[in-house]
């Protein structure tokens, strides 16, 4: 049933219905509403879960971590230097290949110190080995949450669910929140097979010499890349039970455009938006939604038609360009892309910008990277 | 597509009173974004919110910088400067104030004002914390973009019952003022 919430009690309230046995987080602005709710929610006798307030994010998301070991559901979330602050235990997570699942508001990174959205901090953490997703609106935030839980669980790999900072976690919107009737259908209590358990000692996460370690980094590389398959067959069965359409990516626009803008996140609503205001018959927006795994042939099909490529990105790998223009370059050959590093730090993107952007990508004569002001 | 921003200090309500906006207006039926601009959150510092309501969905994520309506919830100089920012001539000011209607036209550089009395609501309304949903009921009597009902089904929504009792006392009032 369609209501109207905030983001972050969206987010919060489709945790809550996806049920997860233990819940750990450090507050950090702009993901503050949800574990806010989260803690509510328990402390008003309306979840099971066990709430356990940290120190700090390190702390969290090793609660998270060893939770998820002893073979329960777990959730956390965070933001920008909290995230930074998980770093050990987020390529932890990863190797030892344990479903955790962790939603973070996207938000600038320090110095100088900005609590706005961009989103360097989860780019930053695109070689960790976790799979990401970004959303375009608060209702696919809420149902990539209850994707990335089954996908995680089916696979042994983490997921990291990005909403905008404020944009999304701020914004009070109409959204139907999944039930959970329907998430029992969708997403079996999690059984796995390996497990803590004091009645059956094992180690996780052990000391593997050099005779081994490249060959289990191998395998992770490989099961990433492998993953597109059990994603794309989930956002199927999603769609079955909920009615909503779920892609890793999503092209909107003409046929045969001469321009496609890429980028990821909520920053796709207002492009949507200009192209229509437009009435633009050459350029198209395709949307990632899966950073990782980056569907890699879905992408070079959908820009094949296209002569110029954009890619709007709220991060920049210093020193030589937006993430994911690199991310895009390495599917794409013969095409000038053009790299638009935009929004950082709260910047506002407005319809003039995406105007800006189509302009800019037609006039270049080069590559090149250009820092959008407005 | 109608864009409303909502002008006023830290502590006065405004993130809460854009919420119930917009949920009144998606009760109505239509479609409805409400957004802070986001801030280090103070008290008595300068807060805006964003309001758009429309009969399709609403895709663009911008703020809003030539709204159709602007709602001032102080009336302090500092606010009336960044409330009349990208004002198109057709914007309609809703201004709680107890100043006359020719000082804020001088001030806000426009004809296109409702005063919502401050002397009135404050004589009627002992509790100031419910005084943001009597301006809400007055700015939709006036604009009709929704009903008193919607914005009480909103306020109930949103709040405890007793908290929900004094606001749904207060819309009362702020709908019966008389235009200024």
């Amino acid at each position: 049933m369609k209501t109207i919430l905030e983001g972050s009690r969206a987010v919060a309230t489709t945790i809550k219905n996806i049920a997860p046995a233990v819940i750990s987080a450090y507050p950090i602005t702009p993901q503050t509403h949800i574990v806010e709710n989260l803690a509510k929610f328990k402390a008003d006798g309306l979840a099971d879960f066990e709430y356990v307030i940290t120190e700090s994010e390190f702390a969290a998301i090793s609660i998270v971590q060893g939770a998820v070991a002893t073979g329960v559901r777990a959730y956390t979330a965070t933001s920008s230097q909290g995230l930074l602050m998980m770093s050990e235990a987020i390529f932890n997570i990863a190797g030892m290949r344990l479903p955790v699942v962790m939603t973070c508001a996207n938000r600038a990174i320090s110095a100088p110190i900005n609590i706005y959205n961009d989103q360097q901090d989860a780019l930053t953490f695109r070689d960790a080995g976790w799979l990401m997703f970004f959303a375009e609106d608060v209702q696919e935030a809420c149902d990539l949450h209850v994707l990335a839980y089954k996908v995680a669980e089916k696979l042994s790999l983490p997921v990291m669910v990005n909403m905008d900072g404020f944009i999304l976690t701020h914004v009070v919107e109409p959204v139907d929140i999944p039930e959970t009737k329907n998430i029992k259908k969708f997403l079996p209590p999690y059984q796995p097979e390996i497990y803590l358990d004091p009645k059956n000692p094992l180690t996780l996460g052990a000391y593997v010499g050099p005779q081994d370690y490249l060959e289990m980094r191998q395998a992770l590389h490989q099961d990433i890349i492998d993953s597109e398959k059990t994603i794309l067959e989930e956002m199927k069965n999603f769609q079955n039970i909920f009615g909503r359409k779920l892609s890793m990516v999503e092209y909107f626009g003409p046929k045969n455009p001469e321009t496609i803008i890429v980028a990821m996140g909520s920053v796709i609503g207002t492009i949507r938006e200009a192209l229509d205001e437009f009435k633009n018959k050459t350029v198209g927006v395709l949307k990632i939604t899966a950073l990782r795994p980056l569907a890699d042939k879905q992408i070079i099909k959908l820009l094949n038609s296209a002569k110029n490529i954009a890619i709007l990105d709220k991060s920049i790998s210093l020193g030589t360009e937006g993430i994911l223009a690199t991310e895009i370059r390495r599917t794409i050959k013969d095409k000038k892309i053009i790299s638009f590093v935009a929004g950082l730090g709260g910047r506002d993107i407005k319809i003039e910008t995406i105007k800006n952007i189509i302009k800019l990508t037609e006039e270049a004569k080069e590559e090149k990277t250009i820092f959008l002001r407005e | 597509m109608i864009e409303i921003r909502l002008h006023g200090l830290g502590g006065q309500g405004i993130v809460t009173a854009a919420e119930i906006l917009a949920t009144a207006f998606f009760y109505e039926g239509n479609f409805a974004q409400a957004v802070p601009l986001f801030g280090v959150e103070r008290r008595g510092a300068p807060v805006e919110a964003f309001i758009r309501e429309d009969k399709k969905i609403i895709r663009l994520r911008s703020q809003i910088y030539n709204p159709d309506k602007i709602i001032i919830f102080s009336d302090h100089q500092l606010i009336l400067d960044i409330a009349q920012i990208g004002a198109k001539p057709t914007t309609e000011f809703f201004v709680y104030s107890d100043k006359s209607k020719e000082e804020l036209s001088q001030k806000l550089k426009t004809k296109n004002i409702f005063v919502i009395s401050k002397n009135e609501l404050e004589k009627n309304i002992k509790n100031v914390r419910v005084i943001n949903t009597a301006i809400l009921s007055y700015f939709i009597s006036q604009t009709k973009l929704a009903s008193l009902s919607s914005i009480n089904k909103a306020i109930k929504n949103k709040f405890s019952s007793e908290i929900a009792t004094s606001n749904i006392e207060a819309t009362k009032i702020g709908f019966q003022m008389t235009k200024k």
